[in-house]
Parts: C-alpha cells; structure tokens; sequence
C-alpha cells in the first residue's frame, strides 16, 4: 500500500520501528528493481549480490528468510 | 530524502560488483520481470456484467533491462489482447511502447529514450505508471541529471508523453534544482537542522489548431518547495504557479492555475503527529490540451486523504478535482506501550484521523459572464479560500492489536461523507453518508499456516444501501494464499440485493506468483492516490502470472 512521503517519518516513528526505511517518491527503486507486487523481499548479501527474493507475504514467510539468512551465514 | 542515493543503491545491486558506474566494465547482467492478467466474461444481467466477443480478454507486459557498470538499456513489451474492461480500448494491440538507454558516473546521468520523472510533490511535473489503474505517461525524450557540487542536484528534460502506443502532441520541457543546504555547507553538516529546498520550471508546446479560440501554444509553470526538520519537527511546503491554460478539463478558460502544498509532523517513538493543507485552482496541466481521463498528464495532484486496502473503505473513494478544491487533514498515531494497561503484551497501536475536502471560493469576474463561461478568463478566486460545498469528510479510527503469540487484529471504523456527484462526475445522486467497519483477524495456527478472517461493514441510507463482506484466507507459508470472499449488497427500495462471491488460490515461488480465481466482481471505483479508473461489473475466471528475474 502507498503511503505518501509526508506520512512517513510519524507512521514509522508512531510504531516504534528502528531500521533504516528508505523512500522512493516515484518509483523508481521499484522500477530498476523489477518489482511488480508489494512487498517483495530481496535478500543481499555483503557483495551486493542477490541471493534470493520472494514476492508478497503470508505469516510465517519469516522463517523461510531466516534459514536463508543462516545458511547464507554458514558459507560467507 | 533524494533520489540518487536510491537509484544508485538500485543500479549497485544490478550490477552485483558494488562498481559506481565509472565505465562499461565488469560483468553485464540481464533482469526483468512479465505480468499475464486473463479474465473471462459471462452474462450476468443481475449484476450488470456483460461478456464479450473474445470470451477471454488479456493484459500482459515484459521488462527485460540490461546493465553492464554504468550503461543501462532495456525494453518493455506489452500486449492488451484485447484489453481488458475497465481499462482504454485504445489499449487494443501490441508492441513496444517503451524503450529506453542510459549512462550514469558519479557526476551525471543521461538517458535517451523512455523515462519517468517526478519534480517535488509532483505538482508541475509527474510522470510515472500505475497498471492499477492504465495510466503510464512516461516521457519520450532526453533527459541528463547531474550533481556539480555536493547537495545540489539538477534535472533538465525534454520529450513528449507516451499516449497508448503513440507519442502525444505537445513537447514538454523542464527543468529542476535542488539543494541541501546541510550536504552542501559543511558548516552546517553537523546541524541539528536541515534544509533542502527546490525550485522548477516547466514548459509545453501545442499546435493552436483551434477555428474558434487563440490558445496560447506555449504554457508555462513553475515551483518552489521547501523541507525543512529539526529533531521530532518536520516541514513540507510546495508552491506551484501556471499561466493561462485553456483546455478541455477547465472549459477553455483563460484564468491562470496555482497550488499549494503545506505539511507538518511531529514524531517521536511511540507518537506521530501530522497535519496537511492543500490547496489547488484550475491546476490541471496536460502536454495535449483536449485529452481527458488520466492521458497525457504532465503533472499530478498528491491526494490528501488517507489510503485504506479494505474494500469497503474504498465503495466510496476519493477523487481529485484539479479544477479546484481545499483540504485539510489530520492525524494522530500513538503506541500504548507493552505492558501497559491498555498495551498489553505486545503494545496496542491507535490511529486517529480526520480530513476534509471543500471546493475553493470561485466569484463572477463580472455581471455578464458566468462562472467558467469558455473563451474568459473564467472567475476570479482568492488565494486559499475555502468553499461552501463539501466534496469528501472523513473521521476514522484504527485500533491494531497484537493479542497474544497467535492472534493478530485490527480493527477500523470510519464515518464517510462523500460529494457523489462532484467525485464520480455524474448528477442527481447527491451526498452518499457511510459508516465503515473493519475487524481483521489472523490466527497463526502454527509456524507457516495462518488462518485470516476479515469482515467488513457499511451501513447507508443513499445508493446502493448496506454491506456486508466476509473473507476468509488460509496461507501455508511460503507458497500457498487460498482466499474465499463474499461481498453481498441487502439492497434498499432503490436496489435488489445482490450477492459477490468470489474464490482464488494463488501459489508463490521466490519471485513468481501464480493466481487463479473466479467469481463476480462488483462494479466499482479503483483509485491510486486520488486518481481513479471505473471498474464494471463482471463475471468470471481470472488468472494471473507474474514473474521478477
């Protein structure tokens, strides 16, 4: 869901979210990414190499990403 | 917060070697992605679907984009075989509509061909695509973006706009600067203070072909905006200013157009606070003076109301009036701690808000012309009055609560007024009072499976009276969404009661998604940021594929 610049900065700070959160006013992250449906996950290591992506989220798809994250830990 | 780091964050990971895009060298990579959309159409006279001629109408596109260091080229294929109901029968065909190649070092970036590009809020100059909703105005031209000094950013372009498979008639040209004060003053980098401000100018040239009227051929405008935070403290403005644009949007009047754009925020951890004011007056501005709809924009109007995903919340979405209209917004986002009375385990989130869309203050210029009479100047208005007739009101309130390990919910209520009329462009329907309930829950039976229950409510007197919708989705993490829902009309004198029921299963792997579904979709508005498109009703299969590689 599109949520306009100006609400960004209250929203995230309404809820207490830490991480570093980016914008992209017009899409064009989204575009050189290739990105169709939101959200979609990159997971990149510290080459910047894409190792795995998935496309929108159901509960539980953390724990997918997380094995990957670790098993992309055990080879580096 | 700029662009560049962004695109350069995007173009480094495209290029996989962390390389800045100094030369062509290193290792050249081939990414993209495609989206297939099918749906079938059946006779459904209950719910005013009709089926056409082809049984099966097609959506479909694929990007492929090659980047090799710092030179980019890519291509975009589309195909509307034939293109589906809802969206511009000028669809109808194929090819490639966009195309484009690019060149980026750290002091600048060319590119030749088709491009997007956003000055500010958009309020000169916005061209982006949305296939939502069918619009794509992208530019087809030049365009060179450079950096001379640290903090200052310059755009210049020139093109025409993309119009289905074709180019639009007017020439569009324009330019844009930035700077940062804290990036570009050292002294001022350890500042807690930071100030970015900007300032546009944009042109259009169109052919005066007109027997009756002398349309001015070259149409002018400009903007200044400015950001300014300090701490918990924020401030956007944006001020925007176009000369005598006669078109068919504002009945070909002579009267010049201005906007304004003014935010605040204050936020903290566990509080966000923010307030918004906009005002516009006869800003529409298109590359081809006669277009309608969502063709060939050259600027975009930000919506000030807030977006919801739920279905009800949108039956009566908000559309907005270049022509002229004031709002106001505000809203008030606030974290009940964890572990505190009314926080409980996982902390509750409460979001309270409120906007309000009038039109502006049009007066008679004099005794004998009217109001918006075509070939005048059209009316006099006052800087940033407020209007009498309301077009849209909206209070809400949204309550998001993590109960315990395994239920999630939210909770939403809104009490919508909205202009009917003025909104949908039509007449005789008057004003349209709703009520809106949402309650969302999702119970996480185990690690990967999840079960979602949503309801919705919508209780009205005017139009097609109260709602009901229930959905029930069933995911198995990471791969599998199977959604049932039904949306079911009781009707009212006026209208028979009508029942929307709908079934989907749609499967995931890494970066594809699979969908198929069938069932009667209602007729409808969908709107992205306050531009819409009318969706009819229809019955049917639907699939869908889409794939990023």
């Amino acid at each position: 869901m599109k949520i306009g610049r100006r609400r960004v900065a209250p929203f995230i700070n309404s809820k207490g979210w830490e991480y570093i959160i980016l914008l992209d006013p017009n899409g064009d992250f989204k575009r050189a990414m290739n990105v169709i449906n939101v959200p979609h996950t990159f997971l990149i290591d510290a080459s910047g190499k894409i190792i795995d992506q998935h496309t929108s989220y159901a509960q539980g798809d953390e724990e997918e990403l997380y094995e990957k994250i670790k098993a992309c830990i055990k080879t580096e | 917060m700029m662009r560049h780091p962004l695109l350069a964050a995007g173009l480094l990971l495209l290029s996989g070697l962390g390389l800045k895009g100094q030369d062509i060298s290193g290792e050249g990579q081939l990414h993209g992605n495609f989206q297939i959309d099918m749906q079938s159409y059946t006779e459904d006279s209950s719910i005013g679907a009709t089926k056409v001629p082809e049984y099966v109408l097609m959506n479909a596109y694929g990007n492929f984009v090659y980047t090799k260091g710092g030179f980019t080229a890519g291509v975009r294929y589309e195909a509307y075989l034939n293109t589906m109901l809802g969206y511009d029968a000028k669809y109808n065909g194929q090819g490639i509509p966009h195309k484009f190649a690019s060149y980026k070092t750290d002091e600048y970036e060319i590119t030749a061909g088709s491009f997007y590009e956003q000055f500010g809020s958009g309020l000169v100059l916005r061209s982006y695509e949305e296939k939502t909703l069918g619009i794509d105005n992208a530019f087809n031209g030049f365009r060179i973006k450079g950096s001379p000094y640290k903090g200052i950013n310059l755009t210049g372009l020139v093109g025409k706009q993309r119009y289905f498979f074709d180019l639009g008639q007017g020439i569009v040209r324009g330019v844009d600067g930035e700077i940062n004060f804290n990036e570009t003053f050292t002294k001022l980098s350890a500042k807690k203070t930071m100030i970015t401000i900007g300032g546009s100018f944009v042109s259009k040239f169109q052919a005066d072909k007109d027997p009756v009227y002398n349309l001015p051929e070259n149409v002018g405008a400009a903007a200044g905006r400015m950001n300014i935070q300090n701490g918990p403290f924020a401030f956007m403005s944006e001020y925007a200013y176009k000369i005598n644009d006669p078109s068919s949007d504002n009945n070909y009047i002579y009267k010049d157009g201005q906007a304004m754009l003014v935010n605040t925020s204050y936020s903290k951890k566990g509080l966000g606070i923010l307030l918004a004011a906009k005002w516009l007056d006869n800003m529409s501005y298109r590359s081809d003076r006669n277009a309608t709809i969502t063709n060939l924009q050259i600027n975009y109007l930000p919506a000030i109301n807030k977006p919801y995903t739920w279905a009800m919340s949108n039956m009566y979405p908000f559309a907005t009036q270049a022509n002229g209209e004031f709002g106001l917004q505000g809203e008030i986002m606030y974290k009940f701690k964890k572990e505190s009375l009314l926080g409980g385990k996982y902390g509750t989130n409460v979001t309270l808000g409120y906007c309000r869309v009038t039109d502006i203050e049009k007066k008679q210029i004099n005794d004998t012309i009217a109001i918006s009479e075509p070939g005048t100047l059209g009316y006099s208005s006052d800087f940033a009055t407020m209007g009498s007739n309301r077009y849209y009101e909206e209070i809400s309130f949204e309550v998001n609560k993590k109960i315990n390990s395994s239920l999630i919910t939210t909770f939403l209520y809104q009490n919508i007024s909205y202009n009917y009329d003025i909104l949908r462009g039509m007449t005789g329907h008057g004003m349209v009072y709703a009520h809106v309930a949402v309650a969302d829950v999702t119970w996480k039976m185990s690690k990967t499976k999840a079960l979602r229950l949503e309801q919705e409510y919508l209780i009205s007197k005017q139009d097609h009276g109260n709602w009901v919708m229930y959905l029930l989705e069933y995911s198995v993490a990471p791969k599998w969404f199977i959604t049932i829902w039904d949306q079911y009309n009781l009707g009212n004198d006026h209208y028979e009661a009508k029942n929307y029921l709908t079934g989907s299963v749609a499967f995931i792997h890494k970066g594809s998604r699979f969908q198929v579904g069938y069932g009667r979709q209602r007729e409808g508005v969908i709107c992205v940021g306050g531009v819409c498109r009318n969706v009819p009703a229809s019955n049917g299969f639907i699939l869908s594929i889409s794939s990023t590689f």
